[in-house]
């Protein structure tokens, strides 16, 4: 679980473009790859909701 | 990146099974060294930039003045096509490919690449594609003159009959790109040195990693949507034809699918080189290297989400228009936060600016200011005004030709002397940087200007107001084109004579690959290093 | 940066380049204002951050060079300032979003519009329908041959100009109805800031107020074929009884056509028309000699068409012929003009098949 949750926190990170040499060299050494894959395609689809969320709370405005 | 410390037992070549290469021609055609084919893939690309840039040089000698002189806007518009589809899949890409041949076996401390044969298969498909391109210009009603982006219905039910020449052309090159992005993720995944974990890699390496899943993910839609247009061309389909049911605008949804990350495909490895070169002539460690991996990675998942950005004017729905342009001003964030690593990296180190140096400030600099136009080009209801002007030109030129092939010829002079064993002429070296430069400025940045006054793109004549700033441009694409002959003259020489050069070349560079000797021999790490 | 950003602000206020003719058009609606704002506002936002960015980066240059016994520092992150520079872009962008969004929903907001016209794109012309009233032109580029060839001076409008412009009311709403009847087309006038794809099969709308009379220019800005740069549009704003009258002109002028059409015409006459017709409308693909281009478009000279049976020959200029550049004409041209450039077609460039045809015998 603690895994899942960094693997997460290390992926949205990576979408704001920031992460630390601490968090890196842990995640590359403990980390899982299959999970940082879903991660990022579960973000992705995050973004994607949220973005359209987003949208459609702006265009309720029209 | 962490230091790499080296412990390299094996840089003769003692092992009897080893030779050096082959003689005469069959060393070229049937070569599976790494360092033969990136040595072919960035000869081919140069050429094709060559021939490219000729291209551009009849656009230009067209519009120096208005009025029409030199060309029929036919042959115009065959040249804006072929200029554009020659640049984009024949100079960069293959150049970026031939880069990462020659370094990434030798950044990973690889023997070779992981699949010898087919990256020779690979490259030799690529010049016959571009035959099979460049000879439709003598075909009976001439070269695809659709544009490089090809819309639909010009490029199918009004195109020339070049277009399926065109179209096997393309699946070519697609097929090539696919193989050479396996055989590189083949490669970085599991040839790397004993101790070279994932996150010692340089940058160059990563970037390229991340490149080679876009590749392999957007290549097989561009072939798709290739395949569409063969099928409405010859086999009575209508995918994008209304008046069969179907829709000319699918064609641009599929299109820019493939498009919006082929662009990050042209930018992450200039991305790579800029970070292994900024460091080494700053004598400081890449500011937030990790930052920098992670956010790679992100921006080409994000890439595929910002697509229809390029299609404001098509009449999406509002709630469409609002989404991407929502989508692609976030993902514009972390793309330009790259921009201040580089500074930061800069700041409190310890400069000098030799060749490689200088074109890698002018990328930072120049792509800079088209990632500022294209912040601006995000802005939908703003891009009612820019879009298909010059403004568009200028902008995704700044992006190109000071942003890809800058970085290209950084690497280029950066390397050099670890391919030929020659040091590099600094005088001729800088002579061709500052009359680029200066001709790269002169050439695309009035087009902003003539853009925001209102002037389209791909027009052989235009109204008398953009005269100027189109006489200007012209010279300047003339000094540019013209000063590649100094970038040429500088290979050459370098390849023939000049000052033996150390295996370690410039002071600061850190890496697997100045451990080896300068030339790097036929065969390196045959043994692999020990990287603690 | 805040202050940066104060700074900018204020140049806002500054008069725009125009003059100088570097900038975009600031334009004649309010919707082409609020466009005209928000580039301003973002380029300023650029050149703040060019200037923060591109400030340290030249310092660092001059400062810390190894000539000037720079030596270098050892660190390489820090989260902090990586976060601020990541999240500053972000907050400056999310405040740019706001009016970009509440700009793009009234140029959506077609509603309510007090004239509709449909636009239509031609390769390489557009066509102009008042679906209110009974009115239906082309608008060709009027700049003579002479000019773009170079052998005549280049007037002031040079390229940018039609033989019918678009007429539209000023001070009322005017919805577009945009399409095309090949390939996709887009119809740009800077001045209004619209700019709309026009796509074969499918209608896009979009929507203009002009308060003030006045001629406004633009261009097809999608690439459509050979013509695509010689297609311009010019849109004239006539005040509401200017226009009115306007309106009433193309009607009278309709019916002196439809009279025109019953008449009997000499060869002579038709042969002097159809040139003029022939220049305007197929010479741009078969050439003015009727050469046509080898691989492209064919030749006029001894085609098979043009010198075979006639009622073939009209039937081609009228429909057209589907999966090539031969449009249907029937819709361009008159029933006078297409006997005329027929007639023409049969008798000249290099052609002498002797017959001709009358306006009454056209069925469109």
């Amino acid at each position: 679980m603690k895994d899942w949750l960094r693997a997460f926190a290390s992926v949205f990170a990576a979408f704001l473009g920031v992460q630390s040499e601490e968090n890196r060299e842990r995640d590359f050494q403990q980390g899982r790859f299959s999970v940082f894959v879903v991660a990022g395609i579960t973000l992705t689809l995050g973004f994607l909701l949220t973005v359209y969320v987003l949208v459609q709370v702006v265009m309720s405005f029209v | 990146m962490a230091t790499v410390d080296v412990d390299l037992p094996h840089v003769k070549d003692d092992d009897p099974h080893h030779h050096g290469p082959a003689k005469g021609l069959g060393r070229w055609l049937f070569t599976t060294n790494h360092k033969d084919i990136g040595s072919m893939y960035l000869i081919f690309s140069l050429c094709m930039f060559m021939i490219g840039g000729i291209m551009a040089l009849i656009i230009r000698a067209e519009l120096f003045q208005p009025g029409l002189q030199l060309v029929e806007p036919n042959f115009f518009n065959q040249m804006t096509t072929m200029h554009g589809l020659i640049m984009v899949f024949g100079a960069v890409m293959p150049a970026f490919v031939g880069l990462a041949n020659w370094m990434i076996p030798m950044q990973i401390g690889a023997p070779d690449m992981a699949l010898p044969r087919m990256n020779n298969w690979s490259f030799w498909i690529l010049p016959f594609a571009f035959l099979i391109l460049l000879s439709s210009l003598f075909m009976p009603g001439g070269a695809p003159n659709f544009g490089w982006t090809f819309y639909a219905p010009l490029s199918t039910t009004y195109a020339p009959e070049s277009v399926t020449f065109f179209i096997f052309g393309v699946h070519i090159m697609g097929a090539s790109s696919i193989m050479g992005a396996i055989n590189i993720i083949a490669t970085i995944l599991n040839m790397r040195a004993p101790g070279m974990t994932l996150m010692k890699m340089p940058m160059f390496t990563w970037t390229w990693l991340i490149t080679a899943f876009l590749l392999i993910a957007v290549m097989p839609v561009l072939a798709g949507v290739v395949t569409m247009m063969l099928m409405d061309i010859h086999f009575g389909t209508s995918f994008f034809n209304a008046a069969g049911g179907g829709d000319p605008v699918l064609f641009q949804h599929v299109f820019w699918f493939f498009g919006h990350p082929e662009v990050y495909i042209m930018i992450l490895p200039a991305f790579g080189i800029i970070s292994e070169i900024i460091p080494t002539f700053a004598r400081k460690r890449l500011f937030g290297y990790s930052s920098m991996v992670y956010a790679v990675a992100s921006i080409a998942l994000l890439s595929f989400v910002v697509w229809a950005h390029h299609m404001f004017t098509v009449g999406m729905p509002l709630v469409g228009e609002v989404f991407f342009m929502f989508a692609t001003m976030l993902i514009a964030v972390p793309t330009g936060v790259k921009v201040f690593n580089w500074v930061a990296t800069m700041f409190r180190g310890s400069m000098t600016f030799e060749t490689p140096m200088l074109f890698a400030l002018a990328f930072v600099v120049l792509f800079t200011i088209g990632g500022f136009s294209g912040l601006m080009l995000a802005i939908a209801p703003a891009d009612f005004q820019y879009h298909d002007t010059y403004f568009v030109v200028a902008h995704f030129h700044y992006v190109l030709v000071p942003g890809a092939i800058f970085s290209i010829m950084a690497a280029a002079y950066y390397w050099l002397p670890k391919w030929t064993g020659h040091q590099l002429n600094e005088t001729m070296g800088k002579l061709h940087f500052w009359l680029s430069f200066v001709g790269v400025n002169i050439t695309f940045f009035p087009m902003h200007f003539v853009g925001l006054a209102g002037m389209p793109r791909r027009i052989p004549d235009y109204a008398l107001q953009f005269a100027d700033f189109n006489s200007m441009a012209s010279v300047g694409a003339f000094i540019f084109g013209f000063s590649q002959l100094v970038f040429i003259y500088n290979i050459i020489q370098n390849v023939r004579v000049g000052e033996k050069a150390t295996a370690q070349v410039w002071e600061g560079a850190h890496g697997l690959e100045w451990t080896v000797p300068s030339p790097a021999p036929y065969h390196t790490f045959s043994t692999p290093p020990k990287v603690d | 940066m805040t202050k940066a950003i104060t700074l900018a602000l204020s140049l806002l206020a500054m008069p725009a380049w125009a003059d100088w003719q570097v900038n975009m058009n600031e334009g004649v609606t309010a919707i082409s204002r609020e466009v005209f704002d928000l580039h301003m506002l973002i380029f300023w936002i650029c050149v703040a951050i060019g200037i923060a960015v591109f400030g340290v980066m030249f310092y660092s240059i001059f400062k810390f060079r190894k000539s000037k016994g720079a030596v270098a520092e050892h660190w390489h992150e820090n989260t902090t300032v990586e976060v601020l520079w990541t999240v500053i872009p972000f907050v400056i962008l999310i405040g740019m979003a706001v009016p970009a969004t509440a700009t793009l929903m009234d140029m959506y907001d077609t509603s309510e519009a007090d004239v509709d016209i449909q636009i239509t794109g031609y390769q390489w012309k557009w066509r102009y329908q008042y679906l209110d009233e009974d009115i239906d032109f082309f608008s060709n580029l009027s700049t003579p041959r002479e000019e773009i060839m170079n052998a005549q001076a280049k007037n002031a409008n040079y390229l940018l100009e039609v033989d019918n412009p678009l007429v539209i009311p000023a001070n009322k709403k005017v919805r577009f109805l945009i399409t095309a009847n090949d390939v996709i087309h887009s119809w740009w006038v800077p001045h209004f800031a619209v700019k709309k794809d026009a796509i074969p099969g499918f209608i896009n709308e979009s929507w203009v107020k002009v308060e003030e009379p006045g001629v406004y220019r633009g261009q097809c800005t999608e690439l459509c074929g050979k013509d695509h740069g010689f297609m311009p549009v010019v849109v004239e704003v006539k005040s509401e009884e200017d226009y009115a009258k306007w309106v009433a002109d193309q009607k009278a002028m309709k019916l002196a056509m439809a009279g025109e059409a019953s008449k009997q015409f000499s060869m002579d006459e038709l042969l002097a028309k159809g040139e003029g017709v022939y220049q305007a409308a197929c010479a741009g693909c078969h050439q003015l000699n009727g050469q046509g281009v080898p691989g492209a478009f064919p030749a006029i000279t001894g085609s098979s068409i043009a010198t075979g049976s006639i009622d073939g020959h009209i039937d081609i200029v009228v429909n057209g012929k589907a999966g090539t550049a031969m449009q249907a004409f029937k819709e361009q041209l008159s029933a006078v003009d297409i006997a005329a450039v027929v007639t023409y077609q049969r008798n000249a460039l290099g052609n002498s098949v002797g017959d001709m045809v009358q306006p009454s015998a056209i069925q469109k």
